[in-house]
């Protein structure tokens, strides 16, 4: 196999791997607000359901859930799962990060002084503008170190995309890497992984910069 | 009366902060809250503007019954879209500023106006320079508050709650978050909203200006109020023993 | 930056959310699903891309090796439309059970797994070998007391180190009473080429591929054991696998099974169908 042909090949699973950190993202950033601001429900139910939701996320491995989602519509309700492939990898991932990112939303949201809170209160804002106008924007600012290293973390778990056979970066990597039998593609994975990372980087660091009008 | 509290009564858990505290302020008039600290003096301002519910009594805005208690002896206060009306009659200032630091001075005196009184831009925008102006910082407009003094952002916030075009404006220690060569410019702003007829609560140890501003003084210990009068008649002449005991720390 | 406008800001979502659209539109399954007539039946081909030569990205980057040839095969000659689910070998019993795929038809060793599935008939013998440094002084099994032997998990290799009746007494003599385990043999390789290791036991296929070209490897003369390869069906698919196993024999009949076997010189020497 010439480089060409295999860096041709694994582009196709940058592709597909840049597919499932996007979705992934565009799901789970707004998805992770919800389940934050359920966190903080005034019913119990929703805070004990939530909080379930939150430790299973966390405490189980991604790969088991990622199994779960595509298989367990099958083995729990006898579905067929053709077709379901690409959707229980991208439900899987969403609902995984979600609950991470609630998490850091939340932190970020008690973080914020309950002197801004109360000010708004005093001049009038509802709740919902109090959030979005005066609570969010803050919060933003404050969570943004913690969500590059989540977003960092979630391009190097796009990976684990394979066990439900995706055929995306290093699926390929592994599979030519065993019928070349070198170590080449893992070296191409790695400079991928690394240049994209590069670039979250300095996307979230603008992102910084601009937010760094005000302290 | 713009504001009248009666009765009211508070509890955190089982500990009582305000027993039976009752009084009212009428237009234009400037009341002084004094007291020792833990005394009630801030949940009574935060009751007065909502921030706190209270567990007996009632308050009062405009001749207007906004929480009282029903026969059962439960507090209720009025539905949620009145409420917001009675919000609007009253401002306050807190000892932390807690102006907004992601906005600039100008749209903390905008935001609001626009926002929930939804106000024109240009109106509301014309009213901030003014009071600005009014508070000597007009040139700070386009600034953020990290970039002001703590006595300037203490100005920005009354600015805000003046933009409000509140009925009554409530001071929570204003000037205490302040080094003390800071706090002139701040009280000097608040007696010459006292010139203007401003109607006023502050809650304050700063007791030459309470004695100098003040229609009435209010001194309160242990959630209640102890006496109230004339500040010269308080100050000077206090009937209670507790009010003399407090005066002299202040003296020394 | 910060006069990104809330325009400029969409049509760049817009881009990014394209690509990913574009990315799902390929999914799993790489290519070859064509366009046949409406009602035809689809065979779905279960395989690992990890297993050279049997199922591997080919020097053109496509799917290839011998089972998917001989899948495509025999898709053809019942005018089945042919559709590869490369999967995770580990999630391979879920991809079958649920319908995923049809078969699990990748160098599947049978022995030892009898009765966990409806099997083919063998079409390929396998050894499980010793893989050594033609230096190394390792000469006979017994020479392994005390050294690090690496293995693949969940191959027939490694089962067979854990195997009562098998070569579970050879292991407990291992350096550790264990093997050194690994993801993927072509890591093992590389950790016996550095010397971090100073065996691999591996079955004769993979191993001859990773030796190919490569002069200062060698297998031990004694086998650790042997093996057959054959096609994995659901227990209830019997008719599937009837099908199948006619269509191998008119395969191996019309010389087909043959032709596509000499292309495979790693492992021609044991196709066993027909002999």
């Amino acid at each position: 196999m010439t480089f060409q042909t295999m860096l041709a090949t694994m582009a196709v699973g940058m592709l597909r791997t840049f597919g499932v950190f996007v979705l992934t993202l565009l799901g789970s950033l707004p998805l992770g607000m919800v389940v934050a601001l359920l966190k903080k429900s005034r019913f119990a139910l929703v805070r004990a359901l939530v909080g379930a939701y939150i430790s299973i996320m966390r405490g189980t491995p991604l790969m088991l859930q990622l199994l779960v989602w595509y298989f367990g519509p099958y083995y729990l309700f006898g579905w067929s799962i053709s077709g379901w492939r690409f959707p229980a990898i991208v439900l899987g991932f969403v609902l995984n990060y979600a609950a991470y990112f609630a998490e850091i939303y939340r932190g970020g949201i008690e973080s914020i002084p309950v002197g801004q809170n109360e000010a708004a209160v005093v001049l009038g804002y509802s709740r919902t503008q109090t959030f979005m106008r005066i609570v969010l924007p803050q919060v933003v600012k404050r969570i943004m170190p913690s969500v590059t290293n989540e977003v960092i973390t979630l391009v190097k778990d796009t990976s684990l995309a394979f066990t439900l056979a995706y055929q995306e970066v290093f699926s390929l990597a592994k599979q030519i890497s065993a019928s070349q039998t070198s170590f080449m593609p893992f070296l191409i994975a790695g400079v991928f992984y690394f240049v994209a990372n590069y670039a979250v980087e300095f996307g979230m660091g603008l992102i910084e910069k601009v937010l760094d009008y005000y302290r | 009366m713009i504001v009248e509290m009666k009765n009211i009564c508070k509890r955190f858990g089982s500990h009582e902060v305000l027993t039976d505290i009752s009084f009212g302020v009428d237009s234009g008039e400037v009341v002084s809250i004094i007291g020792p600290s833990g005394s009630g003096k801030s949940t009574l301002l935060r009751c007065a503007t909502f921030l706190e519910t209270i567990d007996g009594g009632e308050i009062w805005y405009m001749n207007e019954r906004a929480a009282g208690t029903d026969t059962s002896g439960r507090v209720e206060y009025v539905p949620q879209k009145d409420l917001h009306r009675f919000r609007s009659y009253c401002g306050l200032v807190f000892q932390q500023f807690n102006l907004f630091p992601h906005y600039s001075i100008l749209r903390n005196l905008t935001d609001a106006p626009i926002h929930v009184q939804h106000r024109s831009r240009e109106e509301a925008e014309d009213t901030a320079m003014d009071l600005l102006r009014k508070m000597g910082i007009a040139d700070k407009a386009k600034a953020y508050p990290y970039q002001l003094s703590g006595g300037q952002q203490q100005r920005v916030a009354i600015a805000r709650a003046l933009a409000m075009r509140p009925e009554i404006l409530f001071f929570d220690e204003p000037t205490s978050a302040l080094d003390p060569e800071l706090t002139g410019e701040v009280l000097k702003v608040i007696r010459q909203l006292a010139e203007e007829h401003m109607t006023m609560v502050v809650v304050t140890h700063e007791m030459p200006f309470a004695k100098a501003v003040s229609n009435r003084v209010i001194f309160m210990d242990g959630g209640v109020i102890v006496e109230q009068g004339d500040p010269y008649e308080v100050f000077e002449n206090p009937r209670e023993e507790r009010t003399k005991q407090f005066l002299r720390v202040f003296e020394r | 930056m910060s006069n990104l406008n809330r325009r400029q800001f969409l049509s760049a979502s817009m881009l990014v959310a394209s690509f990913g659209l574009a990315a799902c539109g390929s999914s799993s399954s790489d290519d070859a699903t064509s366009d046949a007539p409406e009602g035809t039946f689809t065979f779905k081909h279960g395989f690992d891309l990890d297993y050279p030569p049997y199922s591997y990205r080919t020097d053109d980057g496509e799917i290839g090796g011998f089972d998917v040839e001989m899948a495509q095969a025999v898709c053809e000659y019942y005018g089945w439309q042919y559709e590869p689910v490369p999967f995770n070998w580990d999630a391979k019993d879920g991809e079958l059970n649920s319908g995923s795929c049809d078969c699990i038809w990748s160098g599947f060793t049978m022995n030892g797994r009898e009765d966990d599935y409806l099997w083919s008939k063998p079409y390929s013998d396998n050894t499980q070998m010793i893989m050594v440094k033609k230096d190394s002084g390792i000469v006979t099994l017994a020479d392994l007391a005390g050294k690090k032997v690496g293995v693949q998990t969940a191959t027939s290799a490694y089962d067979l180190l854990y195997d009562e009746e098998g070569q579970a007494a050879l292991r407990e003599t291992f350096d550790g009473g264990e093997p050194v385990v690994f993801e993927t043999y072509t890591i093992a390789f590389n950790d016996l080429q550095a010397g971090a290791i100073d065996a691999i036991a591996i079955d004769v296929t993979s191993g001859n591929f990773l030796m190919s070209g490569k002069d200062e490897y060698t297998f031990l003369d004694e086998a650790l054991g042997s093996e057959q390869y054959a096609i994995g069906f659901r227990k209830d698919d019997t008719e599937l696998c009837d099908q199948v196993n006619a269509a191998l024999d008119a395969l191996v009949a019309d010389g087909t099974y043959d032709a596509i076997g000499q292309k495979y010189p790693d492992i021609y020497d044991y196709l066993c169908l027909g002999k």
